[in-house]
């Protein structure tokens, strides 16, 4: 159900599918234990860096500008 | 080592999980996992303990033994530092826990969240302590762990990153549960916090647990849930059907949390297993259940623990693994049966020591199971703390006081120094009711006493002291108590002492006076004063079974899980030859109680007469295994073994048994009224034997020498409490009665016998003179039933082996006495003086002469 890559966590559905880690979580993921809670905190790391990239980008563009 | 039949066990707590909203989510697929579970093993109720507190609970199930014994006794207790207070801690538990002794076996064990664990022990795997979880600082802020808390040590780091702070929780973990939850006020209703928590924290255990399963070895894995319980009681009252004093909005925004969180552990579930593989077996329980129904109560009093009157009686238990029937229902495990079966299941003895039993019925080949006296005897590295590091708290308490007095410290400020008393006072009460609960009632009386004593307004402590005298039967005991609660409420008599004078009017046998008053309750409170168990039993002591059989089915219309209500309707059935129907009510009480001696000798006693032998002498069985002292068990085995099983080596083993049991020896004097047993009496009398008389009834123009009655021996039917004061006396019991005698006690039975003829004229005569009945109407029609009566008379008794008789000959007593009473004193063991009761013998009153 669920894959090590290295230190990155990959949650795949029962028929081998990869299962997209929602950043708002799930009780499924929680449900899930260990692998799930980490899976749910490094997408939201993530996002979190990909949201304060976006924001420093969109910050610079306006400085540009 | 014995078979061992279990590979792995992985022990699951679910603290307060009960069947009664289980089931329903079962049939409506919404615990598939635990459906499959259930399935694939076996099932059954799980009785608790009093009082139902869960650190003392899962100490119980962990040990086997009773809260008196482990030392867990509440949720807190006093910090050995005097410095305060403290949650129950592991150092306090006085014997060894499962995974202890595993440790002694060289098994690996892991346990995650066990209530109390803090600090964690030193075993032969992990142990994440029950303070691991909570969250006491917002989200961002630095969430210490408190040392002790992971063993080993080196994995502290580890186990924090798996906590899951409540504030990460987002709409999407909420929703489930709430799924208005942006319509509330979260200033005005913090429920919603406490909602997150639950879920946090029983996120952050399961994600260890999963852990260990997927990344350690493991022979052991015990993981405790507190998640339902906490569910329950934020939000039960808010569980369908509606209670009356709740609001619809708020009915709406939170009927469905019970459930989810029901459901939200069924998801867990199913990953636990998965990650232990198909070949572990899985023992999933809880500690008690907890009232979804109308039985959860509207108000709850301002006392400590009070929430705990929310429990109920039953929790869950399945097992499920290779060696274990499948799809199988087991009657009569109760919690303190965890320990004792998991041993057996690993092929380790069990201690003698512990109060639980085996399972053994879960499991699909016969296992006898091994005996130790005791593992805490046994030396070896067991994984517990240090001697030095266990504690004794209330001995600590103690200790710390005597070195205040002496000076040798200062007194703490009054606020901590009263916590510690009202935490050690609480304490005590509570070992006191396991006393009670363990029907160690004498130790319990001791602890109240003084409890009561100290602190006189504490009416619980009154109550419940006034319980355990009440459960001796002492009778004027319990009355003082009452007496000095009612002056304590200057005069006021709450209903429940009302209750208790009605239960003490039973035990003095006034069955009437207490159906009255239980009467008058029920008018007083129509809907507080719930009294149709009482009423059930007074009306049985009445034999009205009709009424008796209304006040049980009343009592089971409000609560259907009432072993004794479905005990009592059974007795109602059984009394009026209605077999099929007691057997089934019996059925239902055991299934519910299975530790219920007299509902399985009730069940007995029906299936005999519906002639199905071979079942009968199984409940019989089963009663005696769980109360050896009821003889009269033993005396239908050896009838049905003898005379309808055709066993007779079985038939003689039981009869020998019966006199280990026996409490002491009665003479007995019987026959038919007016057959010369008042004269044998005063004999006996003058012969020097201790007579049990009350000189109630006085001589008269019938019995000029008088009766050597006592009053109570007519109650014998159903009242044999006063059997034991008879001990080492003669009592006067008419002929009818013989066969109502307690068959733990030997008989000495001297049977007057006298010419029937004589026996009718002379009760004819008596009742003429006392105005009964008319000179010329003699009612000879009782003529058969007085020989039926005899006629069983001399066939039953010579078959009891606690009875012997001599048949005494009342015309050869008139007229020869020295030699009748020399037979007389050589069957009591030549003890009389014979002189003296040849004296007795006035022929001018043996007035009524056949011819024969």
């Amino acid at each position: 159900m669920e894959k090590k890559q290295g230190k990155k966590i990959t949650i795949t559905t029962t028929d081998g599918q990869p299962f997209k880690v929602p950043v708002e979580g799930s009780l499924g993921l929680l449900a899930l234990g260990y692998k799930g809670l980490i899976a749910w905190r490094q997408v939201r790391r993530q996002y979190q860096k990909v949201r304060e990239a976006n924001k420093s980008q969109n910050e610079n563009t306006k400085t540009e500008d | 080592m014995g078979k061992r039949i279990a590979k792995k066990v992985l022990l699951i707590g679910w603290d307060a999980a009960d069947w009664k909203v289980i089931s329903p989510l079962m049939d409506a697929g919404h615990m598939p996992t635990l459906e499959k579970l259930v399935n694939g093993g076996v099932m059954g109720n799980f009785a608790t303990l009093d009082p139902p507190l869960s650190p003392t609970l899962w100490t119980s199930i962990a040990t086997g033994k009773r809260p008196y014994k482990h030392g867990i006794i509440g949720f807190t207790e006093p910090d050995p530092s005097g410095k305060g207070i403290r949650p129950a801690y592991i150092t306090s538990r006085k014997v060894k826990a499962i995974w202890n002794i595993f440790n002694q076996h060289d098994m690996k064990s892991h346990v995650i969240g066990w209530w109390p664990s803090h600090p964690a022990e030193p075993i032969n795997g992990t142990m994440v302590s029950n303070l691991y979880q909570r969250a006491s600082k917002p989200l961002g802020e630095p969430w210490p762990m408190l040392d002790g808390t992971v063993h080993p040590a080196e994995k502290t780091e580890f186990y924090k990153k798996l906590r899951i702070h409540p504030g990460e929780l987002t709409a999407a973990h909420i929703l489930p549960f709430i799924p208005d939850a942006k319509n509330i006020d979260q200033e005005k209703d913090k429920r919603l916090g406490m909602l997150t928590k639950i879920i946090a924290d029983c996120s952050t255990i399961h994600a260890a647990a999963t852990y260990i399963l997927e990344n350690e070895e493991w022979d052991f894995l015990g993981v405790y849930y507190d998640a339902i319980d906490h569910f329950c009681h934020g939000f039960m009252k808010f569980h369908p059907p509606q209670m009356p004093m709740v609001p619809d909005d708020i009915y709406n925004l939170y009927k469905d949390v019970v459930i989810s969180g029901y459901k939200y552990h069924d998801m867990m579930l199913e990953r636990l297993l998965q990650l232990a593989g198909p070949d572990v077996t899985v023992m999933l329980i809880s500690d008690h259940g907890f009232h979804p129904d109308h039985l959860r109560p509207i108000e709850l009093p301002k006392e400590p623990a009070a929430p705990a009157l929310e429990h109920s009686p039953y929790g869950i238990f399945v097992l499920n693994g290779p060696g274990i029937k499948k799809d199988e229902r087991i009657y009569g495990a109760s919690i303190l049966d965890v320990t004792p079966t998991i041993l057996t299941m690993y092929g380790l003895p069990i201690g003698a020591d512990m109060d639980g039993n085996v399972l053994v019925n879960a499991f699909e080949e016969q296992i006898i199971p091994d005996k130790i006296d005791s593992w805490d005897d046994i030396p070896g590295n067991s994984g517990e703390h240090p001697k030095d590091k266990q504690e004794d708290p209330y001995a600590a308490a103690e200790a710390m006081e005597q070195l205040i007095e002496l000076g040798y410290i200062e007194r703490p400020s009054e606020n901590i120094e009263k916590a510690i008393k009202s935490t050690v006072n609480e304490n005590n009460y509570y070992l006191a009711r396991s006393y009670m609960n363990g029907r160690k009632y004498n130790e319990a009386i001791e602890i109240l006493t003084k409890l009561f004593e100290e602190n006189p307004t504490t009416t619980r402590y009154g109550m419940r002291l006034a319980h355990a005298y009440q459960s001796i039967n002492k009778v004027a005991e319990t009355r003082d108590v009452l007496s000095k609660l009612k002056n304590v409420q200057h005069g006021r008599e709450s209903i429940s002492m009302r209750i208790m004078e009605g239960n003490l009017l039973l035990i003095e046998n006034r069955p009437k006076d207490a159906m009255e008053l239980f009467e008058q309750i029920e008018k007083d409170m129509p809907n507080v004063g719930r009294v149709n168990m009482q009423l059930g039993r007074c009306y049985l002591a009445l034999k009205k079974w009709k009424k008796a059989e209304v006040a049980f089915v009343k009592e089971l219309e409000y609560d259907p899980g009432n072993a004794s209500a479905h005990h009592g309707l059974g007795v109602t059935f059984l009394r009026r030859k209605n077999y099929d129907e007691a057997i089934d009510c019996f059925l239902n009480a055991v299934g519910l109680t299975y530790f219920f001696p007299f509902a399985h000798y009730h069940l007995g006693e029906a299936l005999y007469f519906s002639g199905e032998y071979e079942r009968s002498a199984e409940a019989f069985e089963v009663c005696l295994k769980m109360a050896p002292g009821i003889n009269k068990a033993r005396q239908m085995l050896s009838t049905i073994y003898s005379e309808h099983l055709k066993k007779p080596e079985i038939a003689m083993d039981h009869k020998a048994k019966i006199q280990d049991y026996i409490k002491g020896d009665i003479v007995i004097v019987s026959g038919l009224p007016r057959s010369g047993t008042s004269m044998m009496m005063q004999m006996m009398d003058k012969g020097g034997l201790e007579i049990f008389t009350d000189g109630i009834r006085k001589p008269d123009e019938n019995n000029p020498k008088g009766y050597y009655e006592h009053e109570l021996v007519k109650s014998l039917a159903r009242n044999k409490n006063w059997v034991k004061d008879a001990q080492g006396k003669c009592v006067k019991i008419i002929s009818q009665l013989l066969f109502e005698l307690p068959a733990n006690y030997n008989y000495k039975i001297i049977f007057m016998e006298r010419d029937l003829d004589e026996v009718i004229q002379s009760q004819h005569k008596m009742l003429v003179r006392d105005g009964k009945a008319k000179e010329d109407a003699l009612n000879i029609r009782v003529l058969n039933v007085f020989k039926q009566n005899l006629e069983r008379v001399h066939r039953w008794v010579p078959a009891q082996s606690n009875m012997e008789i001599i048949f005494v000959s009342h015309r050869n007593l008139v007229n020869s006495p020295k030699e009748e009473l020399q037979k007389v004193n050589d069957f009591l063991g030549k003890t009389l003086n014979i002189d003296d009761m040849v004296a007795v013998v006035d022929k001018s009153l043996h007035r009524e002469k056949s011819n024969k």
